[in-house]
């Protein structure tokens, strides 16, 4: 079985915490290789959170214009509702009448001109 | 002495210590910053009360669907779904927010300028609502009543209740409304509602649902908006909500249940034919006292197709209204209008001819003494001077006698053979229609027992059926003996779109041969020419047809005679009077029928009077209003067609004379009129020329002349 090698161990630790006291402990793991990685992922992080605050944005766009749609439709509804009544054949004869209008139903189906 | 270079390097050694030191502040902060980090993380429970605050709040929020249109067969509205509001208000809004100011100038200042809002809102009220009940003052003491009283209700005072979406946003603009729910203190409630713009026309047959939800055994479902309650109804979508700083959104992270709107029914129904035949129906019976109510149904013969179901019932107060669909939930004794399914199965077992002539024997059946005499051979006797009656005679004076020797002669040895026929034609309730009636009963054949019985079913006793069935029967004549299932939805749809189509169905494809249907439409059309039936014999195009006036049974509360079920112990009767047929008889487009009851009376009520006259109108308008049955012209010469760019109605003084070459002298008229000129004409027939010429623009009210040939 091998030994643990508790002296290495003790002085990398050591070794450590000498970087950590003396501030070169990223450049002593050769962080500053991956700087670009580590921008590119903070880049990605900032893009992210921007991108949900647009989401964000849009979705209340949506959520406004979801309603302004849907007054539109009460209000075609309503309207449709209105103008639909006023096209029944008796309500239109009884207008006619009323706006003594010589126009009346037909007394005769139409002719055909071929 | 220090050397210059020992002072530097002290110097940077400070520096390099200085900077040490906050190197290994912000390690310790950074190390501090992390272990809490995972502390929190992985080791600390937050306190769910206060987790509720610091998280975005989420809502359930329930999408109810949208409730399908109903429509009739041309995509006209009959039933479509739009909110109503009722608008409360919280009358004590803002009461304390004042009370909390710190001078007793500035507190009576916010209320007194809140009052003066108030008080505009007041006045502006009674315009917007269209509400002469109540004038300013009235809702000024409403709101301030409220406000300043300890009332219960003071925080939810109605103003307004079931306004339109128009109405509500002109609330909405008005003094103190406009500053919005919780400064105004308006509280809107949005109903869902049913509109019908057509408003109690076929309201029966479109009918309604009203859910009790204590009870929900009460609940009430009523015609197709009962019946196809679950096509029309959708199913409701749930979505979470959460707020944000600026508003709600969807929360994309939650699972959202989509809504599934209620789909569209198109039904057969037309309802400028439902209008005619409302309108006929209704100026009839209205005044008659004696009249219960009355129903109308018009089939189209090709398809079944039901294209206007009437049902009149005369409330309490005399009020008609759509209450009952007796078309298909009311059988009774149809009477005379059943001797056609007699003559039909005589005709077509090959027992008669229409020129088969029986004796009269003074209207007296010899072997059913229990039998009255009837009155109408005796008449036939005295008038013609003869002892003999042929069938087609028989059928035109509706002669009872006629179809009872008839049947009993040919069918008393197997009696069941006359009523399988009856089986045959589809007369009991062996299909099913589209709509239920609440309470209504189906059609029914007895099978004939004795002589008594074959003899008062072959004259339409002993026999329920409904005004559809009997439509249905004869709409099977107009239709050379094919027998049609009557419908009365076309499709359903979304958006449009046919998702289910439903189309005419035969039931039989020849219930009798087409010899037999021609004998029956030429004694039905005798019966309209010389018959019974001679107040349609003017009408706009040939109607074959048949009256029947049946009297009814009368129930246990209207005091029938022990002997007489028909009779009441005061003499009183009640009666159905129909008219069924079909038109034109040569070339049948529509079959309809026109059912009237009566109340207990003692006139006399007949088929050939009020449900022919009905029936006629019905003819008259529906004649007029189809162009299918209009003249044909050939053209010898290019006739310009009526372009709708210059037919305006608009008012104005600048509008160019209409084109008006070629159009009748009705069309050009209303053609200029609607355009603010006036005008002048001479000769008959279509415009040749016109002064001043189409396209000008002449000063309004000026003169056109017109010459036709």
């Amino acid at each position: 079985m091998k030994r643990i090698q508790w002296k290495a161990i003790g002085k990398a630790i050591g070794a450590f915490f000498i970087s950590l006291g003396r501030g070169d402990l990223l450049l002593r793991m050769r962080v500053d290789k991956a700087l670009p990685y580590i921008l590119y992922a903070f880049l990605l992080g900032c893009i992210s959170i921007w991108m949900s605050y647009r989401t964000e944005q849009t979705m209340l766009k949506v959520e406004k214009n979801n309603e302004r749609l849907r007054t539109l439709k009460i209000h075609n509804a309503q309207m449709t509702y209105e103008l639909v009544g006023l096209d029944r054949l008796s309500t239109v004869e009884s207008m006619l009448k009323e706006m003594e209008s010589e126009v009346a139903a037909p007394q005769k189906p139409a002719d055909i001109l071929k | 002495m220090e050397t210059n270079g020992n002072i530097q390097k002290r110097k940077t050694d400070r520096v390099s210590v200085i900077l040490w030191v906050l190197y290994c502040f912000f390690l310790a902060l950074s190390i501090v910053l992390i272990v809490k980090i995972c502390v929190l993380q992985f080791a600390w429970e937050p306190d769910q009360e206060l987790v509720r605050y610091f998280q975005p709040k989420r809502y359930l929020q329930t999408e109810k669907p949208e409730r399908g249109a109903i429509m009739d067969c041309n995509g006209k509205l009959l039933a479509i779904s739009t909110p109503m509001y009722n608008i409360n208000m919280d009358c004590t809004v803002r009461k304390e927010e004042f009370a909390m100011a710190r001078t007793a100038r500035r507190r009576d200042s916010l209320e007194n300028d809140w009052k003066a809002k108030a008080w505009k809102l007041s006045q502006e009220l009674p315009k917007v609502l269209v509400d002469d009940s109540k004038t300013a003052e009235d809702y000024y003491n409403l709101i301030i009543s409220n406000r300043e009283s300890n009332l219960k209700g003071r925080k939810n005072v109605p103003i307004a209740k079931g306004i339109d979406h128009e109405t509500y946003l002109k609330l909405k603009e008005l003094p103190l409304f406009n500053e919005g729910q919780f400064k105004s203190g308006m509280i809107k409630t949005e109903i869902e509602t049913r509109q019908y713009p057509y408003g109690s026309l076929a309201g029966r047959v479109i009918g309604d649902v009203r859910i009790n939800k204590e009870n929900p055994e009460e609940s009430r479902f009523v015609g197709i908006e009962g019946q196809y309650d679950y096509i029309l109804h959708g199913k409701e979508g749930t979505q979470w909500m959460k707020r944000t700083d600026r508003g709600l959104i969807v929360d994309q992270d939650s699972a959202i249940v989509d809504v599934v709107h209620g789909q569209d029914i198109r039904t057969t129904l037309d309802i400028d034919i439902q209008d005619i035949a409302d309108r006929a129906l209704r100026s009839r019976i209205a005044e008659d006292e004696d009249i219960e109510g009355g129903c109308v149904v018009v089939m189209e013969v090709k398809t079944g197709a039901v294209k206007a179901m009437v049902n009149l019932q005369k409330n309490s107060k005399g009020e008609l209204g759509e209450n009952f669909n007796m078309a298909i939930g009311r059988p009774g004794e149809p009477g005379s209008i059943f001797k056609a399914v007699t003559l039909a199965t005589l005709l077509e077992d090959g027992h008669v001819k229409l020129k088969t002539r029986i004796p009269t024997n003074h209207g007296k059946m010899n072997d059913l003494s229990k039998i009255k005499d009837d009155q109408y051979i005796k008449n036939w006797e005295r008038e013609h001077n003869t002892d003999r009656i042929s069938v087609l005679d028989g059928f035109k004076i509706s002669s009872n006698y006629v179809f009872r020797r008839l049947v009993i002669d040919h069918y008393q040895d197997d009696p069941q053979d006359f009523t399988n026929r009856l089986y045959e034609y589809h007369l009991s309730d062996s299909y099913e229609f589209d709509l239920k009636e609440r309470g209504g009963t189906s059609s029914k054949v007895h099978d004939s027992g004795s002589k008594y019985d074959l003899a008062s079913t072959a004259i339409g006793y002993r026999v329920m059926e409904t005004p559809l069935n009997m439509v249905m029967f004869y709409n099977a004549v107009a239709n050379n003996g094919k027998l049609m299932k009557p419908y009365l939805i076309e499709s359903f749809e979304v958006e449009g779109e046919k998702i289910k189509e439903f189309g005419p169905q035969i039931l039989n494809g020849s219930i009798f041969s087409k010899a037999t249907a021609d004998t029956l439409t030429r004694a039905l059309k005798m019966v309209t020419l010389e018959g019974t039936a001679t107040r349609l014999k003017n009408a706009k195009c040939v109607v074959a047809g048949k009256t029947g006036t049946a009297r009814m049974v009368l129930s246990p509360d209207e005091l029938p005679t022990k002997k007489d079920r028909y009779v009441s112990i005061n003499g009183e009767r009640k009666y159905q009077a129909t008219f069924v047929g079909f038109f034109p008889a040569d070339e049948p487009k529509y079959t309809a029928i026109v059912a009237v009851y009566t109340k207990l009376t003692r006139a006399s009520v007949y088929g050939g009077v009020i449900p022919a006259l009905t029936f006629r109108e019905i003819v008259d308008n529906l004649w007029s209003l189809d162009s299918t049955w209009g003249e044909t012209f050939q053209a010898r010469a290019k006739v310009p067609e009526m372009r709708p760019d210059y037919i305006g109605t608009r008012k104005g003084s600048s509008i160019p004379v209409p084109d008006v070459m070629g159009m009748g002298l009705k069309d050009a008229i209303y053609a200029i009129e609607n355009n603010g000129y006036r005008c002048q004409y001479e000769g008959v027939g279509h415009v040749i020329s016109q002064i001043p010429s189409a396209g000008q623009n002449c000063a309004k009210g000026e003169l056109i002349k017109l010459v036709l040939k």
